[in-house]
């Protein structure tokens, strides 16, 4: 049997908010003097302090640090930070703030909760946020865990990553070897459905296997909201799905598996003939 | 035979290939080893039909897979009756192109004679 694969993703449950400022909408970001205006915002108020993190809940892969609180409405940045989806082009103006200290914290304060992840997870698994509209697409904001600890006594548990992840939308946790696989050889056919509008988009690919079963293979937030993301990044799935087919078929064993390439949040549903 | 998929076969649901605002867009792999019969349904050769059968090992349902085609003739609401407009001839010659393939090829791309492309103006497929 040759197969290729996707992570499996879990949902963890009961994760504490680690947001100091879940959502904020920038007016102006300017990438050469580090300036953030945000109008809506009351920085000062809200007490935002120099040191605190900034980054694209949608794309944590890089972020900035505060080096000054300008105003109630300004800020003044380390350097840039993410304002797009990975590959995509439409700017995202959101940003979220977090303390220095939460950052890189994936936290739980239920005992089971803890127990659980203790005993489930470990260095090197990844984790990732939905992000704030939920549209972390592909291999988006996902980070690895560098350390895992619990306190049984607090009945607490806190997971250390190397990005900032947004925990105050749902987070996945995957666990290395645990994955969803499909059989290549049993692929009938394979039709890549991409679709657009003004207002909306998405991508798909049915993995038709003989009768009415076939496998539906589609980012985990699988609506977009322009063409142009469409257009990015829908060449990039059919090339990691393609590219997984060729390299598994060309394997000399006779079971063999190839994940496919950046499939961090994506999903595969089963349908089935009765 | 591993698995060797012919695409892809792009169909634009009869909207503009070249808007890139709003689209409705198909992309098709079909999978073509131990493919057994080209079937062209109807008299106007505008469906043809690839059965695979599947001989060895247990798919999860049905005894074939194959993939359906759909072409649209450029300027005609339907295609005449009687009328060859190479359709069986340029899948026939694709299905060849498969099965002479490497061994190191698992995705062929189809090959589109001039003379089709001057009768059609997009070809579906539809794997089943």
């Amino acid at each position: 049997m040759k197969t290729i694969s996707i992570p499996r993703a879990r949902q963890l449950a009961n994760v504490t908010n680690n947001m100091f400022l879940s959502s904020a909408t920038w007016d102006s970001f300017d990438t050469s003097t580090f300036q953030l205006v945000s109008s809506a915002s009351t920085f000062i108020a809200l007490g935002v302090q120099p040191g605190y993190i900034v980054f694209n809940p949608e794309n944590s892969s890089t972020w900035a640090e505060v080096v000054s609180v300008d105003s109630e409405t300004q800020l003044t940045l380390s350097g840039v930070f993410s304002t797009t989806v990975i590959g995509g082009t439409t700017e995202l103006q959101r940003f979220s703030i977090v303390t220095p200290a939460e950052a890189f914290l994936v936290s739980t304060t239920d005992l089971a909760t803890a127990k659980q992840w203790w005993s489930t997870y470990k260095v090197g698994d990844k984790i990732q946020s939905k992000g704030q509209q939920q549209r972390t697409l592909a291999n988006l904001a996902v980070s690895t865990i560098l350390d895992i600890t619990i306190d049984v006594v607090a009945g607490t548990a806190e997971i250390t990553v190397d990005k900032p992840m947004q925990t105050s939308n749902p987070i996945l946790a995957y666990k290395q070897g645990d994955i969803m696989a499909i059989p290549v050889n049993y692929i009938s056919g394979l039709e890549f459905y991409s679709y657009a509008n003004s207002t909306s988009g998405e991508f798909i690919v049915i993995m038709y296997m003989g009768g009415a079963d076939e496998y539906e293979v589609r980012p985990i937030n699988e609506f977009l909201t322009s063409a142009e993301d469409v257009l990015a990044l829908q060449p990039k799935f059919e090339a990691a799905v393609m590219n997984a087919i060729s390299e598994v078929i060309r394997a000399p064993w006779p079971t063999a598996n190839v994940m496919i390439e950046d499939s961090y949040g994506w999903e595969i549903d089963f349908y089935y003939e009765y | 035979m591993s698995a060797k998929f012919l695409g892809p076969f792009v169909s634009y649901d009869g909207l503009d290939p070249s808007d890139t605002s709003s689209f409705d867009n198909y992309r098709v792999y079909a999978n073509f080893s131990n493919f057994m019969e080209i079937y062209q349904e109807g008299e106007n050769a505008e469906i043809i039909t690839m059965y695979r059968h599947l001989y060895k090992g247990t798919p999860p349902t049905g005894s074939f897979t194959g993939a359906y085609f759909e072409f649209y003739v450029i300027g005609e609401e339907d295609s005449l009756a009687d009328s060859d407009y190479g359709f069986t001839k340029f899948l026939n010659r694709n299905v060849s192109n498969v099965l002479t393939s490497s061994p190191e090829q698992v995705i062929i791309k189809p090959e589109y004679p001039q003379s089709l492309a001057a009768v059609s103006q997009q070809t579906y497929c539809s794997p089943f």
